[in-house]
């Protein structure tokens, strides 16, 4: 019996409709996709902030070290799961879900290649989606630092709520600029009207005369805030604050912390690759960029996005509360602002 | 849409889901569990809008109520130091103005039901029909009805949706006159 006939024999034993299993299908493929992700982002970062600070980073676990993020994965797992006496017991254990799900959840409308490929499912409000989705994190955050019922918890929770809050609004100005200019919510949409030619490409076109780089711009440091990265890492920063809100999760709790915190880290740059870079076209016509190389021109942009974050985390110094809190509303908020104003009449008048 | 069996046993379970959370954020002594439970409230509706085709709806419900609104409600239960941890009780029992807040909000649906607002058919213009009239057909529009929203908010309802702005502004400067004298003395 071949293995399409030993699959469509348990198809009909169970008697669920295929769209079901499908969904299931995609939903695994999704979460092993995050993982190994988020582990060759750790093992990147490690190396990478290593070489710039003068160290070596891992070394010693597999070739070049490459497997000593599994092993801490691993460790995570195995590791006793501990729930403080002070804390709230079942919010304790909810928050770190409230954190994991919208990281998980916002894969689904990632165009990583050619459509229908490589996107689990294109909606039609797409952007608005993940946007939507992602704002929920901020309530596991603050549930978080919460429910631990410990100083430090509780100020990372309440720095993360207004740090998280404020950026929003920036950000989401600034991704309305690649939607007016494409006239659709649908991250298929976008990618496909920047096309194959890198001066079309909403970042680089300037018929917007350089708008849409500067949306770009506010986007990347919206995200550098809204992932919670250095020179904003004000809800966990570690000398302060020993490690804020999830300082008193350990083992697997903690694990879906630190992977919703670095697969937030690779969506805001696939996002912003989406929107502005020209999703998962190559630069230039005659190059190739169908198939798996959309997959591979994708991740090349993304990953350099990633590089770039993580080239500031290892780099700059935290900013303070003050400054953070002053950046968004009195710079950012009406540079976005004035930009989308005249975007939109560009477009209007276009 | 409206039909098959799915789509009821999906209608009634998430509107139980609303139901149940919205009894615990009025019955429950700790009021940031309350919150928590009032964020399981808006997903439930945006779940709701979804079931109903109104997609954008449902993600902006997500995006303010359940990102925005009840962050906002946590931050203050967490400033205000009084409240947090302890156990209240936060029901009121004023039976005689809870009746007659519950017969004002039946008034309020019934005629919001009965009264006729805008339709929007395929070419966008603007003309009058029942309200179950109007979601059936702006869900059939292009574009997840981004536009039908749009184009109903700047023309029919541009007075009502300009006096909003006119009292979320007016909420805002009252916020930081409040704030301002509080913080002089």
């Amino acid at each position: 019996m071949s293995l399409t006939q030993l699959c469509e024999r348990l198809l009909n034993w169970t008697g669920l409709p295929v769209e079901v299993w499908v969904g299931l299908v995609v939903a695994v493929i999704i979460f092993l996709f995050m993982t190994v992700i988020v582990l060759a982002v750790v093992y990147l970062f490690r190396k990478f902030a290593g070489f710039i600070q003068l160290r070596l980073g891992p070394r010693y676990v597999g070739p070049r070290g490459v497997l000593q993020t599994v092993c801490d994965a691993v460790k995570l797992l195995a590791k006793e799961d501990i729930i403080p006496a002070e804390a709230d017991k079942g919010i304790f254990i909810a928050a770190p879900l409230i954190v994991f799900l919208p990281a998980y959840l916002a894969y689904i409308v990632i165009p990583f290649g050619q459509p229908p490929h490589f996107q689990p499912k294109d909606l039609n409000l797409g952007i608005l989606y993940v946007l939507a989705i992602t704002s929920i994190t901020v309530v596991g955050i603050i549930t978080a630092g919460w429910a631990s019922g410990s100083k430090w918890a509780t100020i990372g929770g309440m720095r993360s709520g207004a740090q998280l809050i404020s950026y929003e609004v920036p950000m989401s100005l600034a991704v309305l600029v690649p939607v007016l200019i494409s006239g659709s919510l649908s991250m298929k949409d976008i990618a496909e009207m920047q096309g194959d030619r890198i001066w079309y490409w909403n970042a680089f076109n300037i018929s917007y005369f350089g708008l849409a780089f500067i949306a770009f711009v506010i986007y990347m440091i919206c995200a550098l805030a809204e992932t919670n990265q250095i020179p904003f890492d004000l809800p966990e920063a570690e000398s302060e604050l020993v490690a804020g809100y999830n300082v008193e999760y350990s083992g697997m709790r903690f694990a879906f912390f630190f992977l919703a915190e670095f697969s937030n880290l690779f969506v805001v740059c696939a996002i912003a690759t989406t929107l502005f870079l020209g999703g998962w076209y190559a630069p230039l016509p005659f190059l190739p960029d169908d198939g798996f190389w959309s997959l591979l021109w994708f991740m090349l942009k993304t990953l350099t996005l990633v590089f770039i974050v993580l080239w500031i985390r290892s780099t700059y110094p935290r900013v303070r509360i003050d400054q953070l809190m002053e950046f968004a509303w009195k710079r950012l908020f009406p540079i976005a602002l004035i930009d989308l104003g005249i975007v939109s009449l560009i477009v209007a008048l276009r | 849409m409206n039909g098959g069996a799915v789509w009821w046993v999906f209608f009634y379970a998430l509107s139980a889901f609303t139901l149940f959370n919205a009894l615990l954020v009025v019955t429950g002594k700790n009021l940031f569990k309350c919150a928590l439970h009032l964020m399981l409230v808006f997903l439930g509706v945006a779940g709701l809008f979804l079931l109903q085709g109104a997609f954008l709806l449902a993600g902006v419900q997500t995006l303010i109520y359940t990102g925005g609104v009840t962050t906002l409600i946590l931050f203050a239960i967490m400033l205000s130091e009084e409240v947090v941890g302890r156990q209240r009780q936060l029901v009121s029992r004023g039976v005689s103005i809870g009746i007659s807040a519950a017969i004002c909000f039946l008034g309020i649906a019934l005629t919001i039901f009965g009264t006729a607002v805008a339709q929007l058919p395929e070419n966008y213009g603007v003309h009058i029909a029942p309200v179950a009239q109007f979601v059936a057909e702006a869900s059939h529009l292009p574009m997840g009805n981004v536009r039908a929203v749009g184009v109903a908010l700047l023309t029919q309802f541009l007075v009502p949706f300009e006096f909003a702005s006119v009292l979320l502004v007016v909420a805002v400067i009252g916020a930081i006159v409040i704030a301002r004298l509080a913080g002089g003395k």
